[in-house]
């Protein structure tokens, strides 16, 4: 069922932006149509191209933002969300958590 | 043991309940025997402080070789 | 024009004709409406629906464009329930690279807070070292399920057995008891997983035990959101209506007793929620198109007014969707098209 959802209606996930869009009402409490306009403006693309998965792959494995089929020296996981929280301009809990325990 | 460990322990003055069992000044009043009604509409502490112990604390609690100050 | 193919509210498969078609989604728009006082679908609306059922295709979706948001409560119980041994993280894993997850969410199979109040150090290092290996916001959830805490699995009397005795008010005590316990609990495991990084906490089936259920879940909020501002806290709800099993509990002047989904998210919002995910029944003996109408209408009342963004409950009896193990994707595609297109929804 989870799937038969994706499909009819998700936005992909890491396939494209659906991860991103989903930040963006998390933490700032955007609407869809206002957190897909803020998604596209940061990373320079038109909306319509944040549901795209040829495109959304090459955007992401150019900015590092993590993608589905990560190569060696590929940005994954907490490294990816280190760059979506600094592409996006947003707070990520858990990025702040390993700077603060990393940290000297 | 309990000799051990009383020793180590602050010395306290004990009240014996109806069963003989020895209980401390600290949770005098607060056993299966009492009777004064507890709000529980005052001061909640988990409400305003953190959840997790800081590290520094719960591995003072672990290691055996420290002395409880 | 020949039959159209469909489904009762259970997945029994069935056949009807245009008309009965147009009469079924009649139906259950004007059962919304009258129900919760809110305007039935519009001609258009409607129109639209006929569409999207009479589609000779196994599977519809939106148009491009239109994608939303999808958030997954209890992910990784899902796995375990149909028998994959895979571990929770490994789980996260699949639903965000396979499953196409927008969001995540860990969570223990004892799906509610209480229980989670003992092993919650267990389940703190989980949530460190999933959030190193994934990429998708990753929610903690759990239910606030305020029947835990009436005897004999809680401390307090247990309302069910003293109502019938005619102990009103001693009834009313146990459930006030209960939500202060209950906040408590949700306060505390809550802290401790967002205090390990999580990217907000998820209290689901709220309302589930009625009223008292609903006013723990907004009081929680309200603490949570005070200790730590920035956090995201989604309410997904446990029903369409909220049960008033103390009858006489408020929200900031209130009643809760009584409330439908466009009034449950006026006071998500007062509370302090970022999202709320609003959720409308299944009835069982009647047809998916009815469902849907009904849905639909209930739904779109809440995003005319919601804002927050709004993560509508489509899964196994809710939102249209059958009740049963394994939903047929003809039937979550087109309540899933017919939500999202019609609804001004932000996620389901």
């Amino acid at each position: 069922m989870a799937l038969a959802h994706a499909h009819a209606s998700g936005m992909g996930g890491m396939r494209t932006t659906g991860d991103l869009v989903a930040r963006m009402q998390m933490t700032r409490g955007m609407k869809i149509q206002e957190a897909k306009a803020y998604v596209a403006n940061k990373l320079k693309l038109s909306i319509s191209e944040l549901t795209d998965p040829v495109i959304m792959t090459e955007v992401r494995q150019d900015l590092k933002l993590g993608c589905m089929s990560p190569q060696a020296g590929d940005a994954f996981g907490i490294e990816a969300k280190f760059r979506i929280a600094e592409v996006l301009d947003i707070e990520i809990n858990c990025v702040n958590k390993f700077k603060n325990k990393v940290a000297f | 043991m309990f000799t051990a460990v009383a020793q180590a322990l602050k010395p306290l003055e004990v009240k014996s309940t109806r069963s003989g069992f020895k209980t401390s000044d600290q949770v005098q009043g607060q056993g299966a025997g009492r009777s004064r009604k507890r709000s529980i509409h005052g001061y909640v502490s988990i409400y305003r402080r953190s959840a997790t112990q800081p590290l520094g604390l719960r591995w003072g609690f672990e290691t055996t070789s420290k002395k409880y100050d | 024009m020949g039959k159209i193919f469909t489904r009762y509210g259970d997945g029994t498969p069935t056949e009807m004709s245009a008309g009965e078609l147009r009469a079924d989604l009649e139906a259950g728009t004007e059962d919304a409406a009258d129900r919760g006082k809110i305007p039935p679908l519009s001609e258009d609306e409607l129109k639209h629906l006929v569409d999207i059922f009479s589609s000779p295709y196994k599977f519809v979706s939106v148009e491009p464009g239109q994608e939303i948001v999808l958030t997954y409560d209890g992910a990784h119980v899902k796995m375990r329930r149909h028998g994959l041994n895979v571990e929770r993280i490994q789980g996260l894993q699949i639903y965000e690279k396979v499953m196409g997850a927008d969001t995540l969410e860990l969570c223990h199979v004892d799906y509610s807070f209480k229980p989670l109040k003992p092993i919650v150090t267990y389940e703190q290092p989980v949530m460190e070292q999933a959030l190193l290996v994934t990429h998708a916001p990753l929610f903690y959830g759990a239910m606030p399920n305020l029947g835990l805490y009436s005897q004999p699995d809680g401390p307090f009397p247990n309302p069910s057995e003293l109502m019938p005795a005619g102990k009103i008010e001693e009834a009313q005590e146990s459930h006030e008891k209960s939500v202060e316990a209950a906040v408590k609990d949700i306060v505390f495991v809550g802290s401790c997983m967002l205090e390990c990084g999580a990217d907000g906490i998820n209290i689901d089936s709220t309302g589930a035990a009625g009223d008292a259920d609903f006013l723990a879940a907004l009081l929680a909020t309200q603490q949570l959101k005070e200790k730590y501002p920035d956090t995201c806290i989604e309410i997904g709800m446990a029903g369409e209506f909220i049960l008033g099993m103390h009858a006489g509990l408020e929200f900031e002047g209130t009643r809760l007793a009584g409330l439908y989904p466009h009034d449950q998210v006026q006071l998500v919002e007062k509370a302090g929620a970022t999202i709320y995910g609003p959720v409308v029944n299944t009835n069982t003996t009647q047809s998916t198109p009815w469902n849907v109408a009904r849905v639909v209408t209930f739904t779109k009342a809440v995003g005319e007014i919601a804002k927050i963004p709004i993560h509508a409950n489509m899964g196994m009896g809710v939102g249209a969707v059958p009740t049963c193990d394994h939903p047929p994707i003809d039937t979550v595609s087109r309540a899933s098209k017919a939500m999202v297109e019609i609804c001004r929804l932000d996620g389901l």
